[in-house]
């Protein structure tokens, strides 16, 4: 399990190399040129060279590449083109407003997603089954920021109950949380209804009933342990998407998170600040990703025992080979 | 006294003497028997036809023309049924025009996605190895990042325009459906069949078309149909945020954004696109529903 | 004399899917007395599993339809409360399961699973004294109790299906239903498991329906024969009265023996019955076997089901002998 472990920690910053090369090679591709946006409308070329070298913009692309992977590694991620100072002081307190923001939703969504689900499953073709159905097939095709928008409207601006921009008090929260959720809400409760479907369907749960269980100890002890499995899987994957996910909920509220300053700096060709969000993303991605793994080897038996066994299979392979 | 029913759809274990059918006509035999699936695909077509016939209903150079004198005219103005934005600009042709954007960007998109995906995960299936691990590699990196960040930074490169939006969105849905068609065409290159063709000397290009194929096309036209309303969505979204198509091409997220600023008055402006999107976003979406149950019924209620 | 322990009468099931109609055991009448074992024999489709799961009332709840009556000691089971058949189950009618692959919870190790029927059955169990049967029952099955904590995906095939089997007796129960218990193992192991069946009915005198499609399984275990065809039983009588050549037999138990292959003739050819196991959808009118039947007559093929003829404990259900003494 260690050895598994270690490997995918390897891997992680050789992603971010690429994830990087990536950003570079893309906005090096685009037509604006970022030294003309910091430049005033007009200007000497004298102006423009000293701009330039000022941000290391006069190198090649691969140098420029290279530089800025140096001094990443040594915590020095560079200078915003649009703030003209360090990226770090942009970005760093970002993170946790868009980790919580992503973190509560997530939470909200299991509370209220894990039973419904799960009853959708159990009252299969009920009226209760139909209309969750049917509402959350609504949910899921309200375009994001749409919702936001009507939110903000109906809430805010008409009945006054909840600020419209900002996050200072929990007030703030209640709005965006709403408009992040309810997308991902209707994919989650049909993912855990699947999940629950295709457990009670087998049949080690009719084993069970014939023991002579209760119903309601079939369902959320034998058909649910099952379930859990892919639950988290797909839980871990919503978490690690409404990280970034959220770059719409957090234009439409002005919310200082990661996604906001993406798009920002997407559109001033800001590349150290695009860059230094991307990596966080990346890495919450990937680190996510990997606890998602470890969890589901922790839970699931049969991995566990994969991870164990082929411990001891290589002990035994290599002693009876010593034997030779 | 024996009562008994003559049974349509043949169960395990049991020959029944039933017509054999093209796979094709008993999924559209089944699609044709839920009211459900032929009400959404009547949605479907309406948005196609409105799409389609655009051109009848207003033309494109009218959708653009800004009347200066008539700006922010509410919707029930003699002329300007749906109003006009605060260009000047006739709201209903816009929204019609906007349907054909919509649809191009949705379709176009989503049928090169899922069909490159396909490509690819039967590549990963058939070769193995250097081909599947480099495949892969490259599919993890764009995952690390957020679609919509990934889109949003490809039409940043690119610019705006509508070829440009459909490259940005191809490559942010492609994560999702080659791990999927990945999946399904490992699991059959594994089967007792495909060992067989093999054995028997099949090529793999002879192996790919006739074991794989059949077994991804009811998950590539299932995750394509979805895919669509997913690409409409996105499209819209970075219309909103400003990237996307050149203005002043109609399309219904930037009229989205256009209509914010004049939210607090004439909210119709931002109401008829959101509407119209989540129409779109529903009909397909019931329809792609349906299709799957179509494709499996013994996959009936299940995501 | 034996007592009665369970009694089907008149017992008919039916599936509804879909707005289709299968007819999955009709008219079933089955006498069991304590201490005997039962062969219930038939192909796939002919509703044997059915009957198992409809005693103990695991049909599924809204697709299926119970007429007649299940008397298990004296009471009625169709139609009884949930309450009253999660006390039996498990306790009193325990059923084994054909496919010990799928049928064991791959996320709980065997012990729990099997000290779940004890601590269903008896609230005030104590946890050393659960430990204590659970090591007794996997020693009974010939499973060494030290694995008890081990997953099932960690057992072979056969070793899942002594699992299931000590899950089942571990309550001691009257009734064990067996539903194809060797059809998913190893020849080598279906003797071995049959064996230990043997022996573990002799050692807990529990009565046991052997619901099975292998004649040879039913001469060495069964002391009374049903034959099931198109959900209905066409002949049935003690282990003598159905395997003796010698005496009359229905036309479709003759085709199951002559189907089988025979050490000591010399034959070219197997002789199989013709035709298809009909789908419970799908009877025929009248006599449910009269398409494949050799000596089928013409009033077998339209009309009620043929008369049940009775000679002693042996009963067929067959025009052919209905000039004799007819017994309906």
């Amino acid at each position: 399990m260690l050895k598994y472990t270690i490997k995918r920690l390897i891997m992680l910053p050789i992603m971010l190399l690429v994830v990087a090369l990536l950003i570079f090679i893309l906005l090096n591709l685009s037509e604006s040129d970022p030294v003309v946006l910091m430049l005033p409308s007009e200007y000497t070329q004298e102006q423009y060279d000293a701009m330039a070298a000022k941000f290391g913009l006069d190198k090649p692309m691969m140098v420029q590449y290279f530089n800025w992977v140096k001094n990443a590694v040594q915590g020095n991620l560079g200078l915003s083109y649009k703030t003209k100072g360090p990226v770090t002081d942009d970005v760093a307190f970002r993170i946790p407003i868009s980790i919580k923001l992503a973190f509560y939703t997530t939470i909200v969504m299991i509370i209220i997603g894990v039973p419904l689900g799960v009853m959708c499953a159990v009252k299969q073709y009920s009226v209760f089954d139909g209309i969750v159905n049917v509402l959350a097939k609504f949910m899921g095709a309200i375009p994001t920021f749409w919702l936001g928008l009507m939110l903000i409207l109906a809430f805010s601006i008409k009945l006054g109950w909840f600020p419209t921009y900002g996050i200072e008090t929990w007030r703030h929260w209640v709005l965006p949380m709403i408009t992040l959720l309810l997308p991902y809400l209707a994919n989650y409760i049909r993912q855990v209804r699947s999940a629950m479907l295709d457990c009670i369907r087998q049949d080690y749960v009719r084993t069970a009933r014939s023991k002579g269980a209760k119903e309601s100890r079939v369902i959320f002890r034998d058909a649910l342990k099952n379930a859990l499995l892919p639950i988290i899987t797909f839980t871990g994957g919503c978490f690690a998407s409404l990280i970034g996910g959220a770059v719409v909920v957090e234009r439409v509220f002005a919310i200082p998170g990661l996604g906001n300053k993406i798009v920002d700096s997407i559109n001033h060709r800001d590349i150290p600040t695009l860059l230094a969000c991307t990596m966080v993303l990346a890495v919450f991605s990937i680190v996510v990703q990997l606890v998602i793994d470890l969890c589901y080897a922790a839970i699931d038996p049969r991995v566990k025992s994969t991870y164990e066994n082929s411990h001891k299979i290589k002990k035994l392979r290599t002693k009876t080979e010593g034997a030779k | 006294m024996a009562n008994t029913t003559i049974a349509k759809t043949p169960q395990s274990g049991v020959k029944l003497k039933t017509k054999r059918r093209s796979p094709g006509r008993e999924v559209w035999e089944r699609l044709k028997s839920s009211p459900l699936a032929m009400a959404s695909l009547a949605g479907v077509l309406l948005f196609v036809f409105i799409g389609v016939f655009a051109d009848v209903f207003y033309s494109y150079d009218y959708a653009i023309k800004q009347f200066p004198l008539e700006k922010l005219l509410p919707p029930g103005t003699p002329g300007h049924l749906l109003g006009t934005d605060n260009f000047g600009r006739d709201l209903l042709a816009r929204m019609i025009h906007g349907t054909r954007t919509a649809l191009v960007i949705g379709i176009v998109s989503s049928f090169a996605s899922v069909v490159i995906s396909a490509i690819l995960a039967c590549l990963c299936a058939m070769f193995g190895g250097i081909v599947d691990n480099i495949i892969m590699r490259i599919i993890d990196v764009i995952s690390c990042i957020p679609s919509l960040v990934v889109a949003l930074a490809i039409c940043a490169a690119l610019g705006n325009g509508i070829p440009q939006l459909i490259v940005a969105l191809l490559f942010s849905s492609l994560p999702m459906h080659v791990k999927m068609f990945r999946s399904v065409a490992l699991t059959v290159s594994k089967m007792e069949y495909v060992e067989s063709a093999v054995a028997l000397g099949g090529k793999p290009w002879y192996i790919m078309v006739r074991h794989l194929w059949p077994n991804l096309a009811s998950i590539i036209i299932v995750n394509g149909t979805a895919q669509i309303s997913m690409s409409i969505m996105m499209g819209a979204t970075l219309g909103f945020i400003g990237l996307g198509v050149k203005a002043p091409t109609p399309e219904w997220g930037t009229m989205l954004s256009e209509g914010l600023k004049y939210m607090m008055r004439n909210q119709y402006m931002v109401l008829i696109p959101g509407i119209a999107l989540a129409l779109a976003a529903l009909f397909v979406n019931t329809f792609g529903d349906c299709l799957r149950d179509a494709f499996d019924p013994q996959l009936k209620g299940k995501a | 004399m034996s007592e009665t322990l369970l009694e089907l009468k008149n017992l008919s099931v039916r599936y509804t899917t879909d707005g289709i109609i299968s007819r999955a055991v009709n008219n079933v009448n089955i006498t069991l007395n304590k201490g005997e074992i039962l062969g219930l024999v038939g192909e796939t489709g002919a509703g044997k599993t059915t009957t198992a799961l409809s005693i103990l009332g695991l049909l599924p709840r809204y697709t299926s339809e119970v007429e007649g009556e299940i008397i298990f000691d004296g009471e009625n089971l169709v139609g009884a409360s949930e309450k009253k058949l999660r006390s039996i189950r498990g306790k009193r009618i325990s059923m084994i399961f054909q496919d010990p692959m799928t049928s064991l919870n791959p996320v709980f190790r065997v012990g729990e699973q099997i000290a779940d029927v004890l601590k269903f059955h008896d609230k005030n169990i104590k946890p050393h004294e659960i430990s204590e049967r659970v090591d007794e029952l996997l020693k009974m099955v010939g499973i060494p109790p030290e694995r008890k904590v081990e997953y099932p995906h960690q057992f072979s095939g056969g070793m899942k299906q002594r699992v299931m089997i000590a899950i089942a007796i571990a309550c001691n129960p009257d009734l064990l239903i067996a539903d194809e218990p060797t059809t998913a193992l190893d020849v080598t192991i279906q003797a071995q498991v049959m064996r230990m069946m043997k022996n573990l009915q002799k050692e807990l005198g529990s009565s046991v329906i052997l619901i099975t499609h292998d004649l040879g399984i039913v001469a060495n275990f069964c002391d009374k024969v049903a034959i099931m065809y198109g959900g209905e039983i066409v002949e049935s009588g003690t282990l003598e009265d159905v395997f003796d050549k010698n005496r009359n037999h229905h036309p479709y138990t003759m085709g199951l023996f002559g189907s089988l292959p025979n050490i000591k003739k010399r034959t070219e050819r197997l002789v199989p019955i013709e035709g298809l196991t009909p789908h419970p959808s799908e009877l025929p009118e009248g006599c449910k076997f009269h398409p494949r039947c050799p000596k089928c007559m013409e009033k077998c093929k339209t009309g009620d089901n043929p008369p049940i003829y009775e000679s002693g404990t042996h009963k067929i259900q067959c025009h052919l002998f209905s000039m004799e003494e007819a017994v309906r």
